[in-house]
């Protein structure tokens, strides 16, 4: 994979960014906008393996590990929170 | 090797595209969960062509990475949906129906 090649992948993934700050910022339901950040975190955690493989450092792939799980954490809360108004042990039904 | 390597990256470019066009273009959150889940197919599709790099260091952790998002891909995608239908969100799509019956059928 060429260099030039990678840079435009890159690009390419980082532009998917701004409509999805646009749903985010002006989607009308709140359970959208959970959805939105969430692709936010997995588009990002794709962003940096392909900054790994521009730079050959298997740092980065650490840093998207980190980044998915924090994603995945950063989506359950919020998915739980506006459900059951809790994180822990809220009441199922409403 | 390496040609490989890019087109499973435009694979996944194409597959992270849809998603947002999905996430765009797409009624109500209902079906909007099933566009995201293919933006973490497409991250994993550029996870897979870690293999091109030739590095077993950076296969192994990009493996690890792509079997993760592959397993908390369904999770969040459920955890989302059923939120959404404990809030009682309302369909917006004229095709779809609650088979619970509890969320009013769309406006048609």
């Amino acid at each position: 994979m060429s260099e030039l090649f990678l840079d435009a992948a890159v690009l390419a993934l980082g532009a998917c960014a701004g409509p999805i700050l646009h749903i985010v910022a002006r989607s009308d339901d709140i359970a959208t906008q959970v959805l939105a950040v969430d692709l936010l975190g997995v588009l990002l955690c794709g962003v940096v393996a392909l900054v790994c493989y521009l730079t050959g450092s298997v740092h980065y792939l650490d840093a998207a590990l980190v980044l998915a799980l924090l994603s995945f954490a950063g989506t359950l809360a919020p998915a739980r929170a506006i459900s059951t108004g809790r994180i822990f042990g809220g009441r199922e039904e409403r | 090797m390496s040609w490989l390597g890019g087109l499973v990256v435009v694979v996944g470019l194409v597959l992270a595209l849809a998603a947002v066009v999905g996430l765009v273009r797409l009624e109500d959150v209902y079906q909007r969960v099933q566009a995201a889940s293919l933006g973490y197919l497409g991250v994993t599709a550029i996870l897979l062509a870690s293999v091109a790099t030739g590095d077993g260091k950076i296969i192994a952790r990009a493996l690890l990475v792509a079997t993760f998002l592959l397993l908390s891909s369904p999770v969040a995608a459920h955890a989302i949906a059923r939120a959404a239908w404990l809030r009682r969100q309302a369909l917006r799509s004229k095709e779809a129906w609650d088979e619970t019956g509890d969320l009013a059928d769309p406006p048609r």
